[in-house]
């Protein structure tokens, strides 16, 4: 049996960044109006191992959040719910 | 007043009952001053994300707390003075909540804007694929 490819079936995606899934801001996902400095588990899913702040350009999340990320990062590590940097 | 969430951290070497009194201790101090306590969460022992004093562990305790900016200061100034609080944080929620209030008319602002032009919000199943 023939099978013509005439664009009808599994449409073909155009590849948008280099072929990675595309990025999306969690936080706008979800409307998040603020985020918790108490809120560890978030938190650390934002900062890997080394203990620093994920850059935006690898988690994709949006300008806004990033600041509100930042600012609970910042106190989470006050208090000792964060590391400041560990090697 | 103002709303604040004021955490401190307890001493590793205290027991159970210690920290119950000086919960209670600092309870009294907010009472006293004229504020009103809300909340008071406490979480127990946790592990510090790093050394504080040299300590790896400390009591959690949290209140929430309708209080003037010059209460604050004095419980601050508590903190800082005993020996058996090794960390502490305040934090000014009504600022918080009134940025929070701001963030949620502009999602319904832009929710508003989408129906109208009839563009469907993606599902978060599908955004997260």
């Amino acid at each position: 049996m023939k099978r013509k490819t005439d664009g009808k079936g599994k449409p073909k995606k155009k590849k948008a960044f280099g072929g990675r899934r595309s990025k999306f801001c969690k936080f706008c996902v979800e409307k998040s109006t603020m985020i918790d400095y108490k809120d560890v588990k978030t938190l650390s899913s934002f900062t890997p191992e080394r203990g620093k702040v994920l850059p935006r350009r690898t988690s994709g999340v949006c300008a806004l959040h990033q600041r509100m990320l930042v600012e609970a990062i910042k106190r989470a590590r006050n208090i000792a719910l964060l590391p400041f940097a560990t090697d | 007043m103002r709303r604040y969430e004021t955490i401190f951290v307890a001493s590793p070497t205290l027991t159970d009952e210690q920290v119950d009194e000086l919960v209670r201790h600092f309870e009294g101090i907010i009472a006293e001053q004229g504020g009103e306590l809300l909340k008071t969460d406490k979480w127990g022992r946790k592990k510090l994300a790093y050394e504080v004093q040299k300590f790896s562990e400390g009591y959690y305790t949290l209140f929430e707390l309708n209080a003037g900016p010059t209460l604050i200061a004095e419980l601050e100034r508590r903190f800082r003075n005993n020996d058996t609080v090794i960390k502490y944080l305040s934090v000014r929620m009504d600022v918080e909540a009134k940025a929070a209030e701001r963030q949620k008319v502009r999602y319904d602002r832009e929710a508003k804007r989408k129906a109208q032009a009839g563009i469907k919000d993606r599902s978060a199943e599908e955004v997260m694929g």
